[in-house]
């Protein structure tokens, strides 16, 4: 089997073994942390395929997720309702209302649209300039966002999202997901990005057009985006524009950062990490809160070990946990070392 | 790093395991998913507290129906799904009422899981009209005023108690919640037979009000009250400004007003003649029970409160506890018509709900405050007899 078969092979399995899993548990909460990762899951992996093959960090990520959820709410939200939840919208949109699934991919396609205007000419830019861009267009995303009432009803919080978003769904776009992301990466563009990442002279020298190849992967990554903010939307189904903003960027780029941004294995064990540290902590903390209850509570552990931990991987493992090679080639690596030894 | 990632999936067990455990029918259990950590903790944890000392008073008076209360909180750390996660799990422990936070991005989703598992949830002090049965469902509630009761508490007060007839709002463009508070005195103030002479805006921050005053001194007339929908320190900055040039005439503001660190900061000087809107008082000119809750609070907690909030924990309470008595059970059909028949006397204002149709709309006592000398005094309960539309 062709190593990058069995990169997809094993993080597809990681993806069904926590859906199946956390199904059979048969714990509502677990079904609901295992619905939010795989949300997470497409935001993290969509992240991955602009910043993992192009190098570049980017902070506009969750703007382009909010453009998705907003997108998904004005298409789906009933018309008897939208009077009520967006009192100022325009008149030819408040009789329109699809299905959710169709809703979510107008939320990726107005997020990829979004992102190709505005995105090519910063393409040219590299290092700390590409990275203070991105993170102005969160904030021209998010004031847009946060003053075009009529669309998101303002800084107010827009409610009435049909809630569809169930954890097969979820599971089956974050599959989805990872698969493109893998098939970009090997796709002459991902190549062509990579070689771009490690050393941008050469590679220009050899020909690649590197705006060309960050606006492509820029446009995949705000797609992936949006449509998870169009999950995310109909999981949680009421939200200001504050929803898409610094806690949820440092969130992702924190899982990626932490699994590895170069590879999708990366992206994936990182929101798995991630997400089940986190739950864990928590559940640790309301343990111990109902424990010694009038001892005193036991207040930001979460925050605090995860902090921490976040900390001690980034001293120890720099590029994250998963570097350089996905998981397939590790795996294939071992296997033919044994094969030599035997 | 796998030990590490291993350690801490054994801990998620454990700690997930253990909370499937089921309450027994000796007690009421009252599930709250309020924020101790992140944005929302300033405003969850005096509810908190507020909470704690009226279950302990409950308990050492004999319970509610025979039974003891539990009150179990999980941090919901500012995150609509860890809120919502929360809600879920203390459902699933067998909570019988959920109190949600005190926002309604932080509190809808605790709510929502309250509502499909046909609980009663109340939200601590959520005060945006969206906080209602309308968005929610027939079984939530909020214990707060709705921003509508504060705008309307307001003009009522400038019109129909002092004859102010002329005013001058300045809206903070910054918040929805302040956008939201002058837009509805502004319905009440018109519908009352006021009038408006200027409208104007200010960005929180700014520091600096000299183009609004010019607009203001272009006018020609002194307006007969000033409405200024701010918060934070920024309401002192317009205070002074104005005062600075002349204009003397009342200012009118809603509960962002009530800060101690802005009586401070107007001072004696400029601290006259400022009323506002808001949740209570604490003294026993607010209620006959307010100098027992400080006093019990004071013994659990060690010191008096420092902001009028923990009242809103209390009351949160006490009105489930008064509901649950009328009631007869915690069944949530039977609670939530309860809460809407009932009519309660709380710390936070007289409160009589609306019916679901209605929106669950909180009738309820706004408290009016006046600044003198930079000391704040309790002017007494306003309850508008109309109220603009959401």
């Amino acid at each position: 089997m062709k190593p990058s078969h069995l990169t997809a092979l094993v993080l597809l399995a990681v993806i069904v073994i926590i859906g199946v899993g956390s199904h059979l548990i048969g714990i509502r909460l677990y079904d609901r942390i295992a619905t939010n990762l795989m949300i997470s899951l497409v935001l993290v992996v969509g992240l991955q395929t602009f910043m993992g093959n192009s190098g570049l960090l980017s902070f506009a990520h969750i703007g382009f997720m909010g453009l998705g959820a907003y997108t998904s709410a004005v298409l789906t939200i009933p018309s008897q309702m939208k009077g009520m939840a967006l009192p100022d919208l325009y008149p030819f949109l408040t009789a329109v209302e699809v299905s959710p699934l169709l809703a979510m991919v107008a939320g990726g396609l107005v997020a990829a649209a979004v992102a190709a205007a505005i995105a090519y000419p910063l393409m040219r830019l590299s290092d700390a300039a590409a990275v203070i861009t991105s993170f102005a267009l969160l904030v021209v995303l998010y004031t847009v966002m946060n003053n075009w009432s009529a669309l998101t009803n303002g800084p107010r919080t827009l409610f009435g999202l049909p809630r569809t978003t169930d954890l097969p769904t979820a599971a089956s776009v974050a599959v989805l997901a990872v698969i493109a992301a893998l098939v970009f990466k090997e796709s002459r563009t991902g190549k062509l990005l990579r070689a771009s990442r490690e050393d941008e002279v050469a590679a220009a020298a050899l020909g690649a057009n590197i705006p060309a190849l960050r606006w492509r992967a820029f446009i995949l990554a705000a797609f992936l985006a949006g449509v998870g903010g169009s999950l995310w939307g109909h999981f949680i189904t009421s939200f200001s524009p504050k929803a898409f903003y610094l806690k949820e960027t440092f969130l992702i780029v924190t899982m990626l950062v932490v699994g590895g941004a170069n590879t999708v294995t990366g992206a994936v064990v990182g929101t798995v990490l991630i997400t089940v540290a986190y739950e864990g902590l928590r559940g640790t903390e309301s343990m111990l809160n109902a424990t010694s209850f009038g001892a005193g509570q036991v207040i930001g552990l979460t925050e605090i070990v995860l902090a921490l931990a976040m900390i001690a991987v980034m001293i120890l493992k720099p590029g994250g946990i998963f570097p350089s090679r996905e998981i397939g080639d590790i795996l294939a690596r071992l296997r033919a070392r044994k094969e030599t030894r035997s | 790093m796998m030990k590490t990632s291993r350690i801490l999936m054994a801990a998620a067990g454990v700690a997930l395991a253990g909370s499937a455990a089921l309450a027994d029918d000796g007690k009421i259990v009252i599930g709250g998913a309020l924020s101790m950590t992140g944005i929302q903790a300033p405003l969850d944890t005096p509810g908190y507290y507020g909470a704690q000392v009226a279950v302990k008073y409950l308990n050492d008076n004999g319970g509610v129906l025979g039974k003891q209360i539990e009150f179990i909180n999980i941090d919901g750390k500012s995150d609509p799904v860890t809120v919502g996660n929360v809600a879920v799990e203390l459902i699933d422990k067998g909570a019988a009422v959920i109190v949600a936070p005190c926002d309604f991005d932080f509190g809808s989703p605790a709510s929502r899981e309250a509502q499909a598992a046909g609980l009663v949830g109340i939200s601590t002090c959520a005060s945006d009209p969206l906080y209602s049965s309308w968005s929610l469902g027939d079984k939530q509630f909020t214990l707060s005023m709705w921003n509508t009761t504060m705008g309307a508490a307001a003009a009522d007060f400038a019109i129909k108690e002092k004859g102010w007839k002329t005013a001058y709002v300045v809206t903070d463009q910054f918040i929805a919640y302040t956008k939201s508070l002058s837009k509805y005195f502004v319905e009440q103030f018109k519908a009352n037979g006021g009038e408006i002479l200027l409208e104007d805006t200010y960005t929180n921050g700014d520091n600096n009000f000299s183009a609004q005053l010019a607009r203001l001194q272009a006018l020609g007339t002194k307006p007969d009250v000033i409405f200024v929908s701010s918060y934070g320190q920024d309401i002192g900055i317009i205070i002074r400004a104005l005062r600075e040039v002349g204009y003397d005439a009342p200012v009118l503001g809603g509960d962002a007003y009530d800060d101690p660190a802005m009586h401070e900061a107007l001072g004696e000087k400029f601290g006259n003649d400022v009323f506002f809107v808001t949740h209570t008082w604490m003294g026993p000119e607010a209620h006959p029970d307010m100098a027992e809750f400080i006093e019990l609070y004071t013994a659990m907690h060690g010191s008096a409160p420092d902001t009028s909030f923990v009242s809103t924990g209390w009351d949160t309470i006490m009105l489930i506890a008064e509901g649950i008595k009328a009631a007869g059970t915690t069944e949530g059909a039977a609670l939530a018509k309860a809460l809407e028949d009932g009519q309660f006397k709380l710390l936070t204002g007289d409160l009589d709900y609306g019916t679901a149709e209605e929106g669950h709309v909180p009738n309820k006592a706004a408290a009016m405050i006046e600044l003198k000398g930079g000391t704040p005094s309790f002017v007494g309960w306003r309850k508008p007899d109309s109220l603009p539309k959401p």
